[in-house]
């Protein structure tokens, strides 16, 4: 009986082509233009001049200078060693930008005033490296130190073509409701779910019969999106399969969260109204149009946004290989379509209901 | 033999606000008959209809359809309703033998049988040779043929129909009352509401007619004439009993 049902709504979606292909082709359009107009101002924002670093360790220490020279030239800083009496002068003539003086109380950094961000960078990767070297100092002894290399987001922003590429995409899976509103439309306009609730059919399979062709659907059309923004403007996705994944979970959670406002709308355009402006606000503090970075709100307040959750994660997953909001975002998109989908299902089934 | 009852109905209510669309309504529908409610607008027909196929909940009252209660066993009870509802409710977006695979299905029927069930009933309603047609190229009178083929396919044993002629030309109509007749002959029960009183007068075996939420005749067509006619005036046509027994004031106004 589910399969008939999805079969059928399936065929009905599809065969409003004009929302596919606007679907497909707003975010496009939304990539190419925001990325063409932010992309210059963004890259001068972000992007590290290519500067150089000298170091000197003093005589009587014991220091794992590979690792240490590894950390900068992963992170595109050069680093090497520089007689402590030069460093005046080389600061001077600018061939190096800062030194850093390694010593057994640990190190000291001398940096001009030019190269405010690239300086910013070289701090965060000596704190970051002496923490981690103390640690190991105290906990193990001197023969087993291991040194975790990390790479540090501040030096791998996106570009505005990635970032653009990716939280469009994010952004119209809140749209993905417009394949819905025909059929909707269609059952209050001639009273069809009249007609169904005559027969044995319970509430939980008209809900999923329409969730899951919805779901189908926009699914196809992001997934065009995603190939035609990587075909067109080269959009780097990093972890293909779980950034789909967490497109799919997106999708799923507008989803719900669609079909609980239309549940409560008596007109289809309310509906579709509500849908507009809260995915319109939910995109503006989750950094669809503005870089959540650079967005004038604080953290907390983008942090309502499960687009902003959404966007951070595979915006970083796409620029790192990982990131810290890939668990928040997942368990928030989880949360809405259960929540969403059981207060459907309790409003259905309190008022002779319709989805 | 004595005739098993399909419905039976005792002291229905439903109540809105302080308004009875219903009122302690109680009636009896046996096996075999067309059973015709008449009634002008408000009267508390559609209500009335709508309890019936659990669309809405009773106030008050019971309902039993084929011996079972309705608030218990609505589940066996529904699939074997089938509901033939005013509005056109078809999918304009899907060809009529889909829109036939769609509400057919809805009643568990799977595999060869369904594909079956589609076929006879598109055969039955005249629409084979139009099965591959979007329902929004439809005529009106198709459209209430395709109606009516998506409530039959499961082969219900009570049909109720909402004024499944409404808006369409004398033909079509004619083709959908021969019809009607030829379901109730293969054995379904039928519960049939119009406005069109010849429609009524010419396939129902008993009328009911109903004025504010109450039955105030119930019987056959010469039954409710003896009711209201005088021995001079044996002849009447049902409009006119029904016009004598609701009035003649306008109801969409009160």
């Amino acid at each position: 009986m589910l399969k008939i049902y999805i079969k059928n709504h399936l065929k009905m979606m599809f065969r409003k082509k004009w929302i596919i292909i606007l679907m497909v082709l707003f975010p496009l359009l939304l990539i190419g233009t925001l990325s063409s107009v932010f992309g210059g101002l963004m890259n001068r924002e972000i992007a590290l001049k290519e500067v150089t670093v000298g170091y000197s360790i003093k005589e009587n220490i014991d220091f794992p200078t590979t690792s240490f020279e590894t950390v900068f030239t992963e992170n595109n800083i050069k680093i090497e060693k520089v007689n402590s009496k030069d460093k005046e002068q080389q600061l001077h003539d600018q061939s190096i930008v800062a030194f850093i003086e390694i010593s057994e109380d640990g190190y000291t950094i001398y940096k001009t005033s030019s190269y405010p961000t690239e300086l910013a960078v070289i701090e965060t990767l000596c704190y970051s490296y002496f923490w981690q070297f103390q640690y190991q100092i105290i906990n193990v002894s001197q023969d087993d130190i291991n040194l975790e290399i990390e790479m540090l987001n501040i030096a791998v922003l996106p570009s505005a073509v990635d970032y653009y590429g990716i939280i469009e995409i994010v952004y119209f899976t809140w749209f993905g409701f417009m394949a819905l509103t025909s059929i909707l439309s269609s059952e209050r306009k001639y009273r069809i779910l009249d007609r169904i609730k005559v027969t044995a059919v319970p509430n939980w399979t008209i809900y999923l019969a329409k969730l899951i062709p919805a779901t189908i659907i926009c699914f196809i059309e992001m997934t065009i999106a995603i190939i035609l923004s990587y075909l067109l403007f080269g959009v780097h996705w990093g972890n293909l399969i779980i950034s789909l994944g967490i497109v799919l979970l997106s999708i799923n959670a507008a989803m719900a969260f669609s079909l609980m406002v239309f549940t409560f709308c008596k007109q289809i355009l309310m509906g579709v109204a509500i849908m507009y402006v809260s995915g319109f606000v939910m995109g503006y503090i989750g950094g669809s149009f503005q870089m959540y970075m650079f967005a004038p709100f604080n953290e907390s307040i983008k942090s309502l946004s499960p687009i902003y959750h959404t966007n951070r994660a595979l915006v970083e997953l796409s620029t790192s290989g990982s990131s810290q909001y890939t668990v928040s975002c997942i368990s928030i998109l989880i949360l809405i379509f259960i929540v969403c989908s059981v207060i459907t299902m309790l409003k259905m089934h309190r008022k002779e209901g319709v989805v | 033999m004595k005739q098993q009852t399909i419905v039976k109905i005792d002291g229905l209510s439903k109540k809105y606000g302080k308004q009875f669309a219903v009122d302690q309504l109680s009636l009896e529908i046996k096996e075999g008959e067309i059973f015709g409610l008449l009634g002008p607008n408000g009267a508390g027909k559609s209500t009335t209809m709508n309890m019936i196929c659990s669309i809405v909940k009773p106030t008050f009252g019971t309902i039993e359809i084929f011996g079972l209660d309705s608030k218990t066993k609505m589940k066996e009870i529904k699939n074997q309703i089938g509901y033939v509802p005013q509005d056109l409710a078809i999918y304009e977006d899907l060809k009529a033998w889909e829109n036939v695979e769609l509400f057919t299905a809805l009643y568990n029927v799977k595999g060869s049988n369904l594909k079956e069930a589609i076929n006879s009933s598109l055969e039955f309603v005249g629409l084979s040779e139009k099965r591959n047609t979007f329902a929004k190229h439809f005529s009106g009178g198709m459209k209430r043929r395709l109606n009516i083929a998506c409530a039959i396919g499961h082969n219900p044993k009570l049909l109720i129909f909402d004024e499944p002629t409404v808006g369409i030309d004398p033909q079509s109509r004619n083709y959908i009352l021969n019809k009607i007749q030829k379901i109730n002959s293969l054995g379904a029960t039928v519960i049939y509401t119009s406005h069109y009183m010849e429609e009524i007068e010419a396939i129902c075996t008993r009328i009911a007619i109903m004025d504010e939420g109450r039955i105030i005749a119930i019987g056959t067509k010469q039954e409710l004439v003896e009711m209201v006619s005088s021995a001079s005036n044996k002849d009447m046509s049902l409009e006119e009993v029904f016009l004598l027994l609701t009035g003649k004031s306008l109801r969409d106004q009160q």
